[in-house]
């Protein structure tokens, strides 16, 4: 603080407590760019460094074989990304994607049609999604809340189902080829699971960025009481987020089950955590910290390559959480920083935790 | 400490500010004498607010000098601010909503006493200090998001004025107020000014400045434009021209109220109902007339467009051109249009650009096949209501959150006039506006009205009512306290019923079941 002059001593002392309450302003230009870039430059800290460690890190061979591992997390970081843009968040993702392997899995080993598998498996990822809506949209329960009970719930289910979480396995000769070309397919060299994710991706997207759906989501998501008022059905573009990231989360499930010949309870939540990172990382490439398909997918390809460069020289798997850890507080903590002053509506964050969007309860006064 | 001269409380002197390429401020002065209230004044966007951040540590100036008692001072955070007894109640209301009132009246005021404080106890101070300075009934124990505008400006004043500063500076404090209060707070003002407080207050009622102040300075695109002493034979009009370069004729006070061309209500109102708010309402708005409606904070107005449009739960059934309306979707879908109170929270996108907040109304006009926005036409009809409304900067892809208060509030007209609504319900549009642009959306408004739309205006400023009003209803506690039509309504007599001295008293306590609503009248 540097303040030169002290006209009077009997002064109300500052308090920290006020500056959290006072406005938050727009900067220059280049103040606003700077935290848009940490993200890109991270993801170059990334590349070169571990170039460095290990020589075969940014060999095509080995760049390529991490675009496959990541195109499952790109898929359902991709879902989530739509949940997050209309203000939600949706912990349960990994029970769409745990139920929708479980259930073509499960069709193919009893002998059906990979068809039948593939729909089934959209629908039981599907299933999530409205258990979703349904809480949220229909008895106001907080999304980090509801999401948080499917979550559970969804756990309990695969176990279950699977008579105490025993895996399913396929064997090869028994798994059409329709549905094996969905997770081990190739075309023309490229892993098909790359082509699968990319096209999901650019999909969304394109849905996201550039169509009236995905305007209603985001003004929905930036200010729910404001969009009310502009006549947009907020209940209806909730839930059709929703459904529409649980139907991804579906997809990558039934991917899933075909790449790895097989369910193994509880695989699908496992690319939780690493979601949610990544779609937070994407939120800092956008002005005001809206996250947006393409930013997630960097925050994926800096997860992927870190997990990667990490294996690579030989960090044990105890220290990789410890790596991802940092580097995604780092990014946040350096987006947090740098954009400080930018204008703040509702936080995302604050928002998952209150109730959603109407404000049903009457401004009364007394 | 030896004051150099107590007629230089404060003094700012070369400030120059830029955001970006865009220069906000150039070379602007302002000087200050303790015990005095310097009126600021100047157009939408002519930069008193950023003048006034400046002050308080939000934004830095990229060159100038701020002096305190003769002394220079950097002041880099409110909290500087603060700390030299600069305090200020901004034009956006700032406010923790998840805090009671209690707490958000003594936050950081260091007044709340020892380590453990007893929630009764504080809740009674502080609504005793709420009463003291604003003459107000606020329940402290309600959270800051359940009051509604008003009452949330009304904690502010009474935060401020706990704080004992040495300058104060309100960046229009009454828009959200109705009469009564702001003779409360020119009372609280006038005390203040005896004790050798410095009081900076800007707003666009020029008519209030002409009561509270004596000397005004004008600001015109980021520049001084002059100085004005009103004691000395200057006059408002000598303000306005400085202020907007020109002679502004806000309403055609000889004019005769339109007649409406049908019957036909193209919105009824019938049993509109609000727990302890609302009792029952009445009314209907013909094609081509404007209905005002008025009334004291607590009489009713402030949820009555809440009510009405389906933001809020209510009774009684609402029809637009003869279509019942559940919610505020059906009502958009139904050609109406809704311009809160509440304009931060519930009227604009803050983080969206201005053309994004402009067709948010009218998606489906700029959308090809395949639901695919056209940026190509979103940018042109944006481009068309900003320029009709004279929005500054006039650049669609400017972010909404960025422009000044009455420039943001032209952008939710705009929005609305976007969607060709022909049933309009305006809560109290012209908050914040400048005296020009006000004559513009008045113009706007008068425009659409005898295009055929209906107008239900809520508003607080009687000027506005006696200006445009075809008919005008007085709520008071919940209930209609009288209608008046064209000619009949004088500014005395609004305010005489919406006080309840006028007979408006018996009135209402003739209705069936009076309701709830503790105010002061
Ligand atoms: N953070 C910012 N970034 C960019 N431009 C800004 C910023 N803050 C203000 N401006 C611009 O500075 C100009 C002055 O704004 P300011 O809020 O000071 O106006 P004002 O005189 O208070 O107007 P009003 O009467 O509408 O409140 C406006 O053109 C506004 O768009
Ligand atoms: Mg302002």
């Amino acid at each position: 603080m540097t303040i030169t002059q002290q006209p009077q001593k009997n002064l109300p002392a500052p308090r920290s407590e006020t500056r959290e309450l006072s406005p938050v302003t727009v900067p220059r230009r280049w103040r606003s760019l700077a935290p848009r870039l940490i993200a890109p430059v991270a993801l170059a800290a990334i590349l070169l460094g571990f170039s460095l460690l290990s020589p075969v890190f940014l060999s095509v061979g080995n760049l390529v074989g991490v675009l496959g591992q990541m195109a499952i997390l790109a898929l359902v970081a991709t879902g989530l990304t739509v949940v997050v843009r209309a203000g939600g968040i949706d912990l349960s993702i990994g029970v769409a994607v745990d139920l929708a392997a479980l259930a073509s899995a499960a069709l193919i080993a009893d002998g059906y049609r990979a068809w039948v598998a593939i729909v089934v498996g959209l629908f039981f990822g599907l299933l999530v999604g409205v258990v979703n809506a349904a809480l949220i949209v229909g008895l106001r329960i907080p999304p980090f809340l509801a999401t948080l009970s499917v979550w559970f719930i969804g756990s309990s289910v695969q176990q279950l189902l699977t008579g105490g979480g025993a895996p399913i396995y396929l064997s090869k000769p028994r798994v059409p080829i329709e549905f094996a070309l969905l997770g081990r397919g190739y075309l023309l060299d490229v892993d098909g699971v790359i082509v699968s994710a990319a096209l999901v991706a650019l999909f969304i997207g394109a849905l996201l960025g550039t169509t009236r759906w995905g305007r209603s989501v985001t003004v929905t998501g930036e200010q729910p009481t404001a969009a009310r008022i502009s006549g947009l059905r907020i209940n209806r573009i909730t839930v059709s987020a929703y459904l529409l990231c649980s139907l991804v989360g579906g997809f990558a499930g039934v991917i899933l089950a075909s790449r790895t010949n097989g369910f193994v309870p509880g695989s699908g939540q496992a690319y939780l955590m690493d979601a949610i990172g990544a779609v937070f990382i994407g939120a800092t490439l956008s002005r005001f910290s809206r996250v947006s398909v393409p930013g997630t997918l960097m925050g994926v390809l800096i997860f992927g390559l870190l997990s990667n460069g990490m294996n690579l020289v030989g960090l044990s798997f105890f220290w990789q959480g410890l790596g991802r850890g940092v580097v995604l507080l780092a990014i946040l903590l350096l987006g947090v920083l740098l954009s400080r002053n930018l204008p703040s509506g509702t936080g995302i964050l604050t928002r998952l935790f209150t109730r959603p969007a109407a404000r049903s309860t009457a401004r009364t006064t007394t | 400490m030896t004051s150099v001269s107590n007629d230089r409380l404060l003094s700012m002197s070369g400030i120059t500010k830029s955001f970006g390429s865009a220069q906000v401020l150039s070379e602007v002065s302002l000087e200050l004498a303790s015990g005095q209230i310097l009126g600021l004044v100047g157009e939408n966007g002519a930069g008193k607010s950023t003048l006034i951040k400046i002050l308080t540590g939000l934004h830095t100036a990229d060159s100038g000098s701020i002096l305190l008692d003769g002394k220079p001072v950097v002041i880099t955070c409110p909290a500087d601010a603060e700390a030299l007894g600069i305090h200020v109640i901004h034009q956006e209301r700032y406010l923790a909503p998840q805090l009671s009132v209690a707490e958000q009246l003594y936050l950081g005021l260091g007044k709340l006493g020892g380590a453990w404080v007893r929630r009764g106890r504080l809740e009674e101070r502080a609504s005793a200090d709420i009463k003291r300075v604003t003459g107000q009934n606020i329940d402290a124990a309600l959270l800051v998001g359940q009051l509604t505008v008003a009452q949330q400006q009304l904690i502010q004043i009474t935060r401020a004025v706990l704080s004992e500063p040495r300058v104060l500076i309100l960046d229009e404090p009454t828009a959200p107020l109705a009469a009564g209060e702001v003779e409360q707070l020119f009372g609280t003002l006038r005390r203040l000014q005896e004790v050798g407080v410095g009081i900076i207050y800007i707003s666009h009622y020029l008519q209030e400045l002409n009561t509270i102040t004596d000397r005004i300075t004008v600001l015109r695109n980021g520049r001084n434009a002059g100085e004005v002493s009103l004691g000395s034979g200057d006059t408002l009009d000598d303000v306005v021209e400085l202020m907007v370069g020109r002679k502004v004729v806000e309403f055609d006070h000889g004019r005769t109220p339109r007649s409406p061309q049908t019957e036909d209500a193209a919105l009824k109102v019938t049993g509109l109902g609000v727990p302890r708010a609302l009792n029952g309402l009445d009314f209907q708005v013909l094609p081509g007339e404007v209905l005002a409606v008025t009334g004291l904070v607590g009489s009713g107005i402030e949820i009555l467009a809440d009510a009405l449009t389906g933001i809020t739960k209510r009774h009684g059934t609402v029809e637009v051109k003869g279509g019942r309306v559940r919610d505020v979707a059906d009502f958009v879908a139904r050609g109406g249009a809704y311009v809160p109170s509440n304009r931060r929270r519930d009227g604009i996108f803050l983080r969206n650009t201005v053309a994004e907040n402009i067709s948010v109304t009218a998606l489906s006009k700029i959308t090809r096949s395949l639901g695919v926005i056209a940026p190509a036409l979103e940018n042109k009809l944006a481009q068309r209501l900003i320029n009709k409304l004279d929005v500054r900067p006039a650049n669609g892809s400017a972010i909404a959150g960025s422009l000044s208060g009455g420039n943001q509030q032209k952008v939710v007209l705009a929005k609305w006039l976007a969607s060709d609504a022909s049933v309009l319900v305006l809560d109290q549009p012209t908050s914040g506006v400048d005296v020009g642009s006000r004559a513009q959306i008045y113009a706007q408004i008068n425009e659409l009205v005898d295009g055929g739309a209906a107008v239900l205006l809520i508003s607080v400023d009687l000027e506005e009512l006696v200006g445009i009003a075809d008919r005008t209803l007085v709520l008071y506690r919940g209930n209609i306290a009288a209608e008046l039509s064209g000619n009949a309504v004088t500014t005395e007599k609004l305010l005489a019923i919406a006080s309840g001295t006028n007979g408006a008293a018996e009135l209402s306590a003739k209705a069936t079941n009076p309701i709830n609503v503790r105010q002061d009248a």
